[in-house]
């Protein structure tokens, strides 16, 4: 099983012999005799600077920083913490090569299982987030290779398999790792996009209404409440169109695209408009009329990014949600 | 028994051809811990959006505090249930996009005055404090359920109306949120009423009321 070296790697052996005749081995001086480690954590914390610190966030070292993050940093850190280096000279397990290659494999796979994973946690795959949860990967990872690191006699990774080569069997978990990467990506592309702006209405006692219903008699009015959510990246001019749609002219609730039919003309009630930052909420309170040339009347809320279509409707709304309002005697 | 808060006289409610309550009358005093059960469809949600002055009855009166408010305009209505009501909703209705703190504030929004300190203080009591800065998607139907009852605390009103609040809840949940509903009583003194099918919650309440027929009556 052993193994001569391809290179010179210093990563691979130069800290274990340099532990040989060193007492202290707590983690700080295992850091210490492992820049390779020290390198990775400091370019996660680096990139972490530049996803969230208000001065430096907009600066170029970003990207430098953040592209180290995805492709690199985290991958090493597991890479490291699997295979540790070699306790005798010429028992190096990887060349500088081999390392390098399943480092980018595995930090790209780290970094879609991440996004994957903050998706599903409805977090939202943003800078900030991502970048500490591959910030988390790799102090984790770091931490467990340093303790190896300090105990020469951890076993690797081994996979028992007879007559192969380690250069077969790194082989295989470089496409193993690919492939997993894809999958990974896949599943993210599969999965449904995220919403890039939610919307909602809220009744004066606060609660939620959500395809809800109400008696007014004609003429009053009622105090509502819209709320906005901007899930992009970027700060969005928001418009939100609150159209009165008389029941004749009103598809069924189930009806998507509602809107289009019946002889009542709909009827706007109010029209705000708003640049809303990521991941701001902007509230607007206000009060609906309805008129009720039937029965029963829906309050429409529609949602645009940037400007509004001459006829609003649920059909044409980025979002939208609506309370059917019940006329009672005056 | 102190005097009603709420109080409904002889109230009808059709729904279709059928008589949803049938003259009905029903009393909530200020210190009331009661709970009103029926079988599914005896009209539990119907009674509760009459009391709760959100729905108008065919016919009778549904006071507060003395006064008639059944056929008030929905403005002088809607000013009552922000400050006399503190509505709890099987289903939570909570705002997804905001904070829990946020849902909490709204009613006070709605008030024009908000008391962040009351609300710090209905966190803290209600044990959501931790839970102040997430959204309700990312939280537990009881941790849901409990930043619906601080919600409903915000503007400190004189009855909380809960319509099968645990209706959505784990056995589990179900007493822990059951315990909060009766501390926030103890604790704050307000009128609690709940309105459930389950017959197993009854004894957490001092009086139980069954409604069946469109009319109400003491267990």
């Amino acid at each position: 099983m052993t193994r001569k070296p391809e290179n010179d790697n210093a990563f691979d052996d130069a800290p274990i012999a340099a532990d040989v005749n060193r007492p202290d081995r707590s983690p700080l001086a295992a850091l210490r005799r492992s820049p390779d480690i020290a390198t990775a954590l400091a370019v996660a914390i680096a990139a972490d600077a530049f996803a969230l610190a208000p001065v430096v966030r907009d600066t170029s070292p970003r990207v430098v920083f953040g592209f180290l993050l995805v492709l690199w940093a985290p991958g090493y850190a597991v890479i490291a913490a699997l295979f540790p280096p070699a306790a005798e000279e010429g028992d190096a397990p990887l060349d500088g090569f081999e390392r390098a290659a399943l480092s980018i494999a595995a930090s790209a796979l780290v970094a879609g299982a991440s996004g994957v994973a903050l998706s599903v946690l409805s977090v939202g795959v943003r800078p900030a987030p991502l970048a500490l949860a591959l910030t988390a990967v790799t102090v984790g990872a770091s931490a467990v290779a340093l303790a190896r690191r300090m105990r020469p006699g951890t076993p690797r990774v081994e996979v028992p398999t007879p007559g192969v080569s380690v250069d077969d069997r790194l082989t295989v978990a470089f496409v193993a790792l690919a492939v997993a990467a894809v999958a990974v990506a896949g599943f993210a592309v599969a999965s449904p996009p995220e919403p890039y702006a939610t919307l909602s209405i809220a009744s004066a006692d606060g609660s939620a209404l959500t395809d809800d219903a109400r008696t007014i008699a004609p003429g009053e009015s009622v105090d509502l409440a819209v709320a906005v959510r901007n899930r992009e990246r970027e700060a969005v001019t928001y418009t939100v169109v609150v159209v009165a749609r008389p029941a004749g002219a009103a598809a069924p609730p189930d009806a998507s695209a509602g809107g289009s039919g019946g002889t009542a003309d709909p009827t706007e009630l109010h029209r705000f408009s708003r640049i809303v930052a990521p991941g701001e909420t902007w509230r607007r309170p206000h009060s609906a009329s309805p008129p009720f040339p039937d029965d029963r009347t829906r309050v429409e809320y529609l949602l645009y990014r940037d400007a509004p279509p001459d006829a609003p409707t649920i059909a044409n709304a980025d979002e939208s949600v609506h309370v059917w309002f019940t006329a009672t005697d005056a | 028994m102190s005097d009603p808060v709420v109080a409904a006289r002889g109230v009808t409610l059709t729904r279709g051809d059928r008589a949803v309550l049938d003259g009905l009358s029903f009393e909530v005093p200020a210190d009331a811990r009661l709970l009103v059960r029926g079988e599914s469809g005896a009209g539990k949600s119907s009674l509760f959006e009459v009391l709760g002055l959100l729905a108008t009855p065919d016919g009778g009166r549904v006071e507060v505090h003395g006064e008639d408010a059944a056929r008030l305009p929905e403005r002088e209505r809607a000013a009552l249930r922000r400050d006399h009501f503190g509505f709890v909703f099987q289903d939570f209705r909570l705002i997804d996009d905001l904070s829990a703190y946020e849902n909490a504030r709204v009613p006070q929004e709605h008030a024009g005055e908000t008391d962040e300190a009351w609300l710090d203080t209905l966190f803290e009591r209600l044990g959501i404090e931790p839970l102040a800065d997430r959204r309700p998607p990312t939280l537990s139907g009881g941790e849901r359920q409990r930043v619906a009852i601080a919600r409903a605390l915000a503007n400190r009103p004189s009855v909380i109306l809960a319509d099968e609040p645990t209706g959505q809840l784990d056995p589990s949940t179900t007493d822990d949120v059951l315990a909060t509903l009766a501390s926030v009583h103890e604790e704050f003194t307000r009128a609690l009423v709940v309105v459930s099918h389950d017959p197993r919650i009854a004894g957490r309440f001092d009086d139980v009321h069954v409604l069946s027929d469109g009319r109400i009556r003491p267990e």
